[in-house]
């Protein structure tokens, strides 16, 4: 059932699973686990639609590089940031996995291979058909091109509105707002949550699941470790460190020649104009280039200037450099069929100093407000210079075409550009996944270390975020995260109890 | 009297007699060549690039020296 938060409302005395966030991953894992037979009680902050109001919890402040800001990089009301996602899908690589040259604390404790049973699962819930598989490009020993998969894009909230409304086991409430956490012996008892007329109620549960969007759940966990004196995961020190985003940049221009349009790896036939994500060519580099370049991971986008534009494009490129181009296309006698824009979204570096901390203010109930520092380094800027030298090479040593890259992506005095993409809007890392407490926050079941029935699903437990959008690998995660609850819980399966007063 | 600048070309600049008549045989070339079922290699492979203005040239694109700057093989 769906019910809001009122005086009028009664949670059951107990629930197997107490899910706080009815985004993409609060929602994939509440269905798994009713499929199951489990109890979940699923909180939702927001209302059905977007509020001011809930909205408002969401504000908070950005130190350092230029970022978007808190209040708008993601949605608080039912379906969660699914409520604006793009619908760009991928799964991890797997060298996302592993150890990297150029850094050896991007890697998770988990490999592709944990991840990969729920790979079918997490298409059925995003809607989305398997891309094509990845290839390498012609006659290229470091580059391949790879493929993303576009959902609808699924809106959680509206798309699983009536699942969730008929599972027996969930009890969905909105406008319900996670306040803190009851301890006991090292484990979590209950959950408190209100409403925006402080209306209070205390859910008690064996186990606890964090899955309110990255930036909140390390606030909720950052505040309830300075409530409770520490411990939830903190041993090392890592709640709030180092989050991640996937940097992203225009990277320069690029002309294809016409005679390799039909059948080579960058054909127009191939895209989609009407789409919003196949309507670009991918690259991505090898894991062994990687290593020899101490890079991470990038994907490389080619978007191509659409056919009423492209004579307007390239007549600016050869006025912005005729010393180059007017020999060049004039000497080589060719023609231009196909121009366009070079981008990238890569693999940000984890730092321990881009972190999130809490602020002196507070939202509508008493929690503080977060502060977001957030600077790129020296590898986040190596990682898509070698890689669009590598693309850029490609192109001339295979006479495939030409391309130019900006300024500031050679020459490291160059500031960085502010009026950019900036950032994919992908919020990654603060209580990452570790095989110890020392170098994380979760364990690889996702437990928070140090207490055994709480939990994390989201994107904030990525140690390391490869290229791709995040939104696949959330839902793979939870789905994993549903089969360990269902194994691991001590209460069999339960029915659905009568409601009763003793949770108030 | 004095002769104007030329505007700005709305299009592709405007072809030189020895760009056209490299284009058409070019085309024609092209066109003379039977059409591979599928992509199957590229025409002049090299291995030696240079970076010229921010553009990564091969060594052999018919650019000014006097435009070369550094080089991007490696």
């Amino acid at each position: 059932m769906i019910v809001p938060l009122t005086s009028a409302f009664t949670p059951r005395s107990h629930y197997d699973v107490c899910i706080v966030g009815a985004g993409p991953a609060g929602i994939a894992l509440a269905l798994a686990l009713a499929a199951r037979g489990r109890s979940v009680f699923l909180a939702e902050g927001g209302d059905r639609e977007f509020t001011g109001r809930s909205q408002d919890c969401y504000e908070g402040t950005v130190v350092g590089d230029p970022y978007f800001p808190l209040g708008s990089a993601r949605m608080r009301f039912l379906g969660g940031t699914s409520n604006h996602w793009g619908g760009w899908c991928r799964t991890l690589d797997r060298h996302d996995f592993l150890p990297k040259a150029a850094c050896e604390r991007a890697q998770w404790p988990i490999r592709l291979d944990d991840l990969a049973p729920y790979e079918a699962e997490s298409r059925r819930v995003l809607e989305i058909t398997a891309p094509k598989p990845d290839s390498m490009l012609p006659g290229s020993t470091t580059l391949k091109q790879v493929y993303f998969s576009q959902s609808p894009p699924t809106r959680f909230g509206t798309r699983y509105a009536a699942d969730l409304e008929r599972a027996e086991g969930i009890d969905l409430c909105l406008n319900c707002n996670f306040t803190g956490l009851r301890t006991g012996d090292e484990t979590i008892r209950a959950a408190v949550f209100r409403n925006y007329d402080r209306v209070e109620r205390v859910v008690a549960a064996s186990a606890f699941v964090l899955a309110c969007g990255c930036l909140e759940s390390i606030r909720f966990l950052l505040h309830e470790n300075r409530r409770l004196n520490g411990g939830l995961g903190n041993q090392g020190g890592a709640v709030g460190r180092y989050w991640m985003e996937h940097p992203t940049f225009g990277l320069g221009e690029f002309f294809l020649y016409p005679n390799f349009l039909g059948g080579g790896p960058f054909d127009n036939a191939d895209l989609d104009p009407h789409g919003s994500v196949n309507r670009r060519w991918f690259v991505a580099p090898t894991s062994d280039f990687m290593t020899r370049t101490s890079i991470l991971n990038c994907g490389v986008r080619l978007e191509p200037v659409m056919r009423d534009d492209l004579h307007r494009f390239v007549a600016d490129l050869v006025c912005g450099s005729p010393g180059v181009l007017q020999p060049l296309l004039a000497g080589l006698g060719k023609d231009v069929r196909c121009a366009g824009h070079l981008h990238a979204a890569w693999e940000e570096e984890p730092k321990a100093e881009n972190r999130v901390t809490l602020d002196t203010g507070t939202d509508a109930f008493g929690i503080p407000r977060i502060v977001l520092h957030w600077t790129k380094s020296a590898l986040d800027r190596r990682t898509p210079r070698e890689m669009a030298l590598a693309v850029a090479r490609y192109f001339a040593q295979q006479d495939l075409g030409r391309v130019r890259l900006l300024p500031w992506l050679l020459d490291d005095s160059q500031p960085w550009p502010t009026d950019d993409e900036l950032a994919g809007y992908h919020h990654m890392g603060g209580t990452r996944m570790a095989a110890r407490p020392a170098d994380g926050v979760v364990d690889a079941d996702c437990r928070v270390f140090g207490t055994p029935n709480l939990f994390i699903a989201g994107s904030s437990v990525f140690p390391a975020g490869g290229h791709a959008n995040p939104t696949q690998t959330i839902v793979q995660l939870a789905l994993r995260l549903a089969d360990h609850l269902h194994d691991t819980l001590s209460t069999p399966v339960s029915t659905a109890e009568p409601a009763s007063d003793a949770s108030r | 009297m004095r002769q104007t600048r030329p505007p700005r070309p709305s299009g592709f600049p405007s072809p030189t007699r020895r760009s056209v008549l490299l284009g058409i045989a070019g085309t024609a070339l092209t066109l003379a060549l039977p059409m591979p079922p599928a992509f199957a290699g590229f025409a002049r492979p090299s291995g030696t690039t240079r970076l010229v203005e921010g553009w990564v040239l091969r060594a052999d694109d018919p650019v000014p020296p006097a435009h070369g700057r550094g080089a991007a093989g490696r």
